[in-house]
């Protein structure tokens, strides 16, 4: 079977503004559906996302988008790019309707397919009613939905979302989220989404990618990691003499200790939660809370923000 | 597909050139500055002069019309390689104008609103995008000076064949006149208004940069008694570069190379000006 064509490959990739190096060393190969780009602030997330549009010329390494390269041939995947900045952006004094069309027809499209879109775009968004209003008289959340709308009117095939929930309310968050879960779950549009919010990062991504300093913190696979921890358990205890953990070692689990009162275990294949409440039985133990749970993206981010080393 | 199921469909369809990007860029800028009803009325102004010299046209050719409005034929401007020159200084004059009111706008409501890095992310350079806000400056500018000028001169070539035949160079140095200003006022216009970012500021400045500033530097070394301030001074640097163009004699102290030197250094410098100033990246104040 072939293998899917990388969505973005980085090979030695590094980025320089004035004398600083802002992204260095960066050695991935990224075949999300949906990647999440998350860093703390200045780590490099909107560098990386200007340099692979072009904004920025590629100082050390190379970088590829699609199979093409992104120094090469930029107006090629400028085509095929959709692009949601961080900041407001948009035309003063122009109608949504004008201002997404003038968008689709800067990508390429012909005019009249590009009035088409920009009407199919403004109504997926949610903005159809208000489409004939100027653009600066939107409100936060219009004005968010109106980037969206211009980033994916010409039926890109890669979508940058740079923090695409700034500003909204729960409500019209929710309803970003769901906007690009769609996109996503069509299959046809791959999607990188950077965000301060990790919790969006955890419901829209398949793969994360941690930035920190300029570096490559970590590259994590959402899925697999869903996956490997399903027998993932946090107990809280009452009473007994402490030895409960080391029986549950004895069973075969990996033991986290928190606290006396707090455990984190592993179970390995074939250990059965009734197990535990035996050994529980045994020692004068209450469990008072037993959750499955895996990691979350929390956890992922916070270790690799304590690797010392940055790279992956 | 109907707008109202509300599904997003990628795109398979045929693509126009992206070296036609520019383009969209121009037309959606002349779109914008025809709406406004000072560019209508500007364009209107500046038919007057042209149809003074339509009628300058017409009655040198109809006597009868000299004897019922009794103007003595001494009277008579003639027609000739002075009467254009003056005729594309006028509308060279209001082209400054129309770029002074309306240049600026197709630059700052991009750069004040942020929509650079949207429109360099699609399948255009910052050089294209400047160009094309340029082309729509130039097209407008080009409404006022050669193509109205040219008119009137084959007006005058229709109503006398043998006067086409020993002045067609005026045609051409008509052409070549007004795009020595028309790429000056597009370009200076728009730097400005890249460096300021605000329309007021950056109209007021640009009419500053061509008549306040050569005309304070004119007063100052008119008693200092040097001559490089003529460089500055727009009216000079168009007689010196048009006079050898027009077959006109030169009158100033300024030679055709070093007012096409100006020329080129003004273009160069408002050039670097836009391309450093042009960015898609975001600048967080």
């Amino acid at each position: 079977m072939d293998t899917p064509t990388p969505v973005i490959t980085l090979e030695g990739f590094g980025v320089k503004l004035g004398k600083r190096w802002v992204l260095q060393e960066l050695n991935a190969e990224l075949k999300g559906r949906s990647i999440g780009l998350l860093g703390p602030n200045g780590a490099g997330k909107t560098t990386l996302i200007n340099t692979l549009l072009g904004f920025h010329g590629v100082d050390a390494g190379r970088a590829r988008m699609l199979g093409h390269d992104v120094a090469q041939d930029r107006k090629l995947l400028a085509a095929q790019v959709g692009y949601m900045p961080e900041r407001d952006a948009f035309v003063a004094g122009m109608t949504g309707i004008h201002f997404v069309r003038l968008m689709g027809e800067l990508a390429g499209l012909p005019s009249q397919v590009a009035l088409e879109r920009a009407h199919e775009a403004l109504f997926f968004v949610g903005l159809g009613e208000a489409r004939y209003r100027a653009v600066d008289t939107y409100s936060q959340g219009m004005k968010q939905m109106a980037k969206l709308a211009q980033a994916l009117v010409h039926g890109p095939r890669l979508l940058f979302l740079d923090e695409p929930t700034n500003g909204l309310d729960p409500g019209a968050r929710q309803r970003m989220l769901d906007l690009v879960k769609t996109i996503r779950d069509r299959g046809e549009t791959k999607i990188v989404l950077s965000s301060h919010l990790l919790k969006d990062v955890e419901t829209v991504c398949d793969e994360v990618v941690v930035l920190k300093a300029g570096r490559i913190a970590t590259v994590c696979d959402l899925e697999a990691e869903r996956r490997a921890n399903q027998s993932f358990l946090e107990l809280e205890l009452r009473g007994g003499n402490g030895h409960f953990a080391e029986a549950a070692a004895q069973l075969g689990c990996e033991c986290l200790v928190h606290s006396k009162r707090r455990l984190k275990l592993l179970l390995p294949q074939g250990v059965q939660v009734q197990q535990l409440y035996a050994i529980a039985a045994e020692q004068g133990v209450q469990i008072r809370r037993l959750q499955a749970r895996r990691d979350s993206l929390e956890d992922i981010f916070l270790k690799a923000m304590e690797e010392r080393d940055g790279s992956p | 597909m109907a707008v109202h199921s509300h599904v997003f469909h990628p795109y398979a369809g045929a693509r126009t050139s992206p070296r036609r990007a520019w383009m969209v860029v121009a037309r959606y800028a002349l779109s914008e500055v025809l709406a406004l009803k000072k560019t209508i009325a500007l364009l209107v102004l500046a038919a007057f002069p042209l149809l003074g010299g339509a009628v300058v046209i017409y009655l040198h050719h109809n006597l009868e019309a000299i004897k019922i409005l009794a103007i003595p034929l001494q009277a008579m401007v003639p027609i000739d390689n002075r009467f254009f020159y003056y005729i594309l200084l006028v509308q060279c004059y209001i082209a400054f104008g129309l770029t002074a009111a309306i240049g600026a706008r197709v630059l700052v409501n991009d750069l004040r609103d942020n929509a650079l890095p949207l429109y360099l992310s699609r399948p255009l350079t910052r050089v294209e995008y400047v160009l094309g806000k340029s082309a729509a400056i130039a097209f407008l500018t080009s409404l006022v000076t050669w193509v109205p000028s040219l008119l009137l001169f084959f007006l005058q070539g229709s109503l006398d064949r043998a006067w086409l035949a020993a002045n067609w160079w005026i045609g051409p140095a008509i052409f070549f006149g007004a795009w020595t200003a028309i790429p000056l006022f597009a370009l200076v216009c728009l730097a400005v208004a890249a460096v300021l970012r605000r329309r007021a500021a950056a109209e007021a400045a640009f009419v500053a940069l061509f008549i306040v500033v050569p005309l304070i530097a004119g007063i100052v070394n008119q008693f200092l008694h040097m001559q490089w301030w003529i460089r500055f001074f727009l009216p000079a640097v168009f007689e010196s570069m048009w006079t050898p163009l027009f077959r006109l004699q030169q009158s100033n102290g300024l030679s055709a190379t070093g007012a096409f030197t100006s020329l080129a250094v003004a273009l160069v410098l408002a050039g670097t000006v836009l391309l450093k100033r042009v960015r898609a990246w975001e600048i967080v104040r």
